[in-house]
């Protein structure tokens, strides 16, 4: 043991004296310098100019540090690995003892230097936050985001291409292979599978690092074991006595336990893939087919969250109304044990439908139906949702569950006109519970909160979020108006006269539509993490994502003291983050008030996003928001037109139904959000604004609480769809 | 030091490298390989150090076999091949340094590389890097890092290649020495460095093992087997078909004011050609062509 030791500070040593690891510290102190600032050189518009800290400085520079410094330690190991084979010195060293703890102390050398490095760059990374940007520093974040993140991206870049090296016993072909992984690493949406840099875009500042930990954590285990596979397969199959592959791996063969970790460690891995105990596919329920015989009448939800532990506990009561059906399906989360299950009060055995989220439970013939689920445990979120799409979590600090993540198991029947809710959420004192509807009654019990609230919905969408909010109240034509922020970004609120905005956007939507569709719900509007990227908007609460109000100070240059635009560098920043609240605003009246039956193009997007436009327009003036929406939307509309696949409908069966799915995906997505809204400005062309506002605002005056079809929009605004038709 | 080599063989895709070699070897000895190309000496030798497993047959070292206590030869061998590398960004003394952390040199580690450096006469060179030593200055690195644990077994694979004939002189002595208690196998094309050092040859060709015995009697066997002619003129194209015919190998050619003097080996010398003493390099011949003979050729 002495010896190997030795061996190994004897490599460090010599690795030292090369120099070429100097350089290779000293370039990864630069890279993570450079990253403090990737966010804002990347592509990802929304996320420029976030107002900097410990969580955005540690990660950016760990993130853009972890995918760079990997490809360079991944070449360093190869080409140390390879050394004695270029240098023709293989067969003197090997003289001396046996070649693999030469392997080992290399490789336990650059894992050493992994390490420093490391601290080197945190160090300095720190040193730039404090002394440049003087920012305090959270040292926890700093952990997090080095320990977790840039570090073991190197060490699975040493032990996975020391493998394949060994595999392989070809530098070209390591190399190669190693790219391959690095790149399908990038390229992936699978959280699972991003081991380069996570599949964070950014750490929350309003929601920590709780909501994601677990899952990177886990990330970080799974690849620990893969990385640690391929080293092993590397040495099972490392040459020996000048044998080929085939040869070497029978003598290699009989180190047992060598043999034995390999098998262990691959299964492993394989365990920890399959058996991955955070998220499920959601979108696979997309194909489930709706009862139309049977309809909701009432929900009831009782629910009791763990935030601690990252728990809920359930009692949720429907009430249906069925015209002949025998079963009812409900779409579940998969994280959500059911413990107990009645039909009309009698516990009853349900089914659960294979391969799918979903359960099937027998009812009677009888036309009013109650069902109970009494369900608990941890909610699950779409695998390839983590960090940035997340339809559900409960942590610590915040809670957020939208109707999308199943958390209220989501029966698969006919909505009924009207279904009446009403319940309680329970959760930590120290937490702000945001409940949809009308809040009736808050009760203390034991350290925690019971939130009591009632409404009536023609959807059974549910929402449920929680936070330590600060809380704004208006009021704008009677409409009570509450806005939920985190104390973090009150500055940013203030500075950027946030709420004078939303009542902006209130008193506009009233004037060039109509009545907020509620006197009874006050509109709820609130920040969320941006773990759930965008906004959100069900019954009476709309969410925003937390970057739409969390920009460097730099952007408080744009208003002047009199609130009037001064600065125009990174005001397509700020029309673009007041245009997402005004847009989820919109829905409030097409989406809840107007609900509008979707027939593509036609839906509550197209008419959300013209009059978020109408709003920036007014606010901005006619040169940010053509181009900031206006010029964006043609682009994406004209793009249509030269997708191969799209306009080659025979050519499709060629692809995969996964690619096919996205291709169609992204065509109603630019059909819905990008060619209504220019449909609709061009209605607006024909008839005149003033005229096509008010033919908007008889329509919602006559569709308020009720259905509008595509047709009955275009009869009653006395348009067509050619007329409207904007190739 | 024992080695013992049992019905050792080795195939490389059908083809045989060594067949069925047997031998022994007891401390002290300075044994020289000598065979032509492809012969199989690199492949004995990489046997030896452990480097090559053969296709058939064991190889004992100290009774214990090779491939169950690799680490028992490892730590008492020192191996200079033919083809080798050293790290040319290092200094001498650091390569050096770096090669007895390997051999696990930690007490007197110093006074070692001292030691070997001046044997090997790097004294000037040793803060230089190798990159800058000339080839004769690398094959003397080689050298040192091969002594520098002062090895029970010291392998040496062509050592001599490179240097100049002072050094060479230098290196076998060098190697003489190093023999009284130890084994050192040296293999090499050159018949003048194992007959000054060498108390026993061991020639190999095709895989097999012609002859493993002293000098001297290698000598001995070669006796009459050796002769010279002197020719004038046209008689110089017959003596050259008969070399062809395989009657014969010529092993000098010397011009001379009445023609061209021949040093020819044979199996059985014709009497028109002078009997002379054989040197070892003949009798080396000769031992190829009885070789030859034997096998048929």
């Amino acid at each position: 043991m002495a010896n190997k030791i030795l061996l190994v500070k004897n490599e460090i040593k010599y690795m030292f004296k090369e120099k070429v690891i100097i350089l290779l510290i000293l370039a990864t102190c630069i890279i993570l310098a450079i990253g403090i600032n990737s966010l804002n050189m990347t592509n990802d518009f929304n996320l420029f100019y976030i107002k900097r800290n410990s969580s955005t400085i540690s990660f950016n520079s760990a993130k853009f540090g972890a995918t760079i410094c990997s490809l360079l330690f991944a070449l360093f190991t190869v080409l140390k690995l390879d050394k004695d084979k270029r240098k023709r010195s293989r067969t003197i060293v090997e003289s001396n003892l046996d070649y693999l703890y030469i392997i080992g102390a290399r490789i336990f050398s650059i894992i050493f230097y992994a390490v420093i490095t490391t601290i080197i760059g945190m160090i300095a990374v720190m040193a730039i936050q404090k002394l440049i940007y003087n920012i305090p520093i959270d040292i926890s974040y700093y952990l997090f985001s080095y320990l977790i993140i840039f570090f073991p991206t190197l060490l699975f870049s040493i032990l996975m291409i020391s493998g394949l090296y060994l595999l392989t016993e070809s530098l070209d072909m390591s190399v190669i292979t190693f790219g391959m992984i690095f790149i399908n690493s990038l390229e992936s949406n699978n959280y699972l599978l991003t081991w380069v840099r996570t599949n964070l875009d950014i750490v929350s500042d309003f929601a920590g690092i709780g909501p994601i930990g677990n899952t990177i954590i886990y990330n970080r285990l799974l690849w620990f074991l893969i990385s640690l596979s391929i080293f092993g397969i590397g040495l099972l199959f490392r040459r020996r006595y000048e044998s080929g592959v085939g040869s070497s791996f029978l003598i290699n063969m009989k180190s047992k336990g060598l043999l034995t970790l390999t098998i262990l460690v691959i299964l492993g891995s394989g365990c920890t893939y399959t058996k991955e105990p955070y998220t499920m596919e959601l979108m696979n329920d997309l194909d489930i087919s709706i009862d139309e015989n049977i309809c909701l009448d009432g929900i009831c939800p009782e629910i009791k969250f763990d935030s601690e532990n990252g728990e809920m506990d359930a009692h949720v009561s429907y009430s249906f109304i069925n015209n002949g059906s025998n079963t009812i399906k409900f779409d579940i989360n998969d994280g959500l044990k059911i413990n107990s299950l009645k039909v009309n009060g009698e516990e009853i055995v349900y089914q659960k439908i294979k391969n799918k989220n979903v359960i099937e439970v027998s009812i009677p013939d009888v036309e009013k139906v109650n069902v109970d689920i009494f369900y608990s445990g941890s909610v699950k979120c779409d695998k390839n949702g983590v960090g940035r799409g997340m339809p559900g979590y409960i942590s610590k600090e915040s809670i957020y569950l939208l109707e999308a993540s199943n958390w209220i198991f989501r029966p698969l029947i006919a909505e009924g006109d009207m279904i009446d809710i009403s319940g309680y959420y329970i959760a930590p004192d120290y937490l702000t519970m945001v409940v949809p509807g009308r809040l009736v009654d808050v009760e203390t019990i034991d350290g925690n909160k019971k939130w009591i609230f009632e409404y009536s919905s023609h959807t059974a969408d549910i929402g449920a979020f929680a936070a330590k909010y600060e809380k704004a109240q208006i009021e704008v034509n009677n409409v009570a108006v509450e806005f939920y922020y985190t104390p973090k970004h009150e500055e940013y609120v203030d500075n950027m006269k946030i709420v004078d905005h939303i009542k902006s956007m209130m008193e506009y939507y009233t004037q060039n539509i109509g009545e907020y569709y509620s006197k009874d719900y006050p509109l709820k509007i609130v920040e969320v993490s941006i773990y759930k990227r965008g906004g959100h908007s069900s019954e009476n609460v709309i969410t925003f994502a937390e970057n739409t109000i969390n920009r460097d100070n730099s952007m408080y240059s744009i208003l002047n003291k009199n609130n009037e635009i001064e600065d125009f560098r990174k005001v397509d920043i700020y029309a673009n983050d007041l245009n997402l609240i005004a847009h989820e605003v919109a829905h409030q009246w097409w989406g809840t008030g107007v609900n509008v039956i979707d027939d593509t193009p036609w839906s509550c997007e197209g008419l959300a996003n013209y009059f978020s436009y109408k709003y920036i327009q007014k606010e901005f003036g006619d040169m940010v928001s053509s181009g900031v929406f206006l010029q964006p939307w043609k682009y994406r509309v004209n793009e249509l037109k030269n997708y191969y696949y799209i306009n080659n409908d025979d050519m499709k069966e060629k692809l995969n139904e996964r690619f096919i799915r996205s291709l169609e995906m992204e065509k109603r997505q630019a059909e819905l959000y990008y060619l209504m809204p220019l449909k609709l400005l061009k209605g607006e062309e024909i008839q005149g604004e003033k005229v096509f506002l008010e033919g908007i605002q008889g329509v919602y005056r006559r569709h308020l609480l009720k259905d509008l079809t595509y047709d009955e929009f275009l009869q009653e605004m006395n348009l067509t769809r050619e007329a409207i038709d904007v190739d | 030091m024992n080695i013992k080599l049992e019905n050792i063989s080795k195939k490389y895709k059908g083809v045989k490298a060594l067949d069925n070699i047997n031998l022994e070897i007891n401390s002290p000895a300075m044994i020289g390989f000598v065979g032509p190309n492809g012969a199989g000496k690199s492949t004995l030798m990489k046997m030896l150090v452990g480097q090559l497993l053969p296709t058939s047959g064991s190889i004992t070292v100290d009774g214990v076999p090779l491939n169950k206590n690799e680490k028992h030869l490892k730590e008492r061998l020192g191996y200079l091949p033919q083809d080798f590398g050293l790290y040319e960004e290092l200094t001498v003394e650091e390569f050096l340094d770096y090669m007895a952390c390997l051999k696990g040199i930690k007490e007197n580690k110093g006074e070692s590389i001292d030691r070997v450096i001046s044997m090997t006469s790097l004294e000037e060179k040793r803060k230089f890097r190798i990159k800058t030593l000339s080839g004769g200055q690398k094959q003397r690195v080689g050298i040192a890092q091969a002594i520098l644990n002062n090895p029970e077994l010291l392998i040496v694979d062509e050592p001599t290649v490179g240097l100049d004939p002072e050094e060479r002189i230098k290196f076998r002595n060098l190697f003489s020495e190093g023999s009284k208690d130890k084994i050192v196998i040296l293999s090499t094309h050159i018949i003048e460095d194992i007959e000054s050092i060498c108390n026993s040859i061991i020639v190999l060709n095709k895989g097999n093992i012609l002859f493993v015995g002293q000098p001297s009697e290698l000598v001995k066997e070669a006796l009459d087997h050796v002769g010279t002619i002197e020719i004038k003129g046209n008689d110089r194209e017959k003596i050259l078909e008969s070399e062809m015919k395989g009657e014969f190998k010529i092993t000098s050619t010397v011009i001379t004011p009445n023609g061209t003097k021949y040093r020819v080996v044979s199996e059985s010398l014709p009497s028109s050609f002078e009997k002379i003493t054989p040197s070892l390099e003949d009798a080396y011949v000769y031992c190829m062509l009885k070789g030859e003979v034997q096998n048929g050729k």
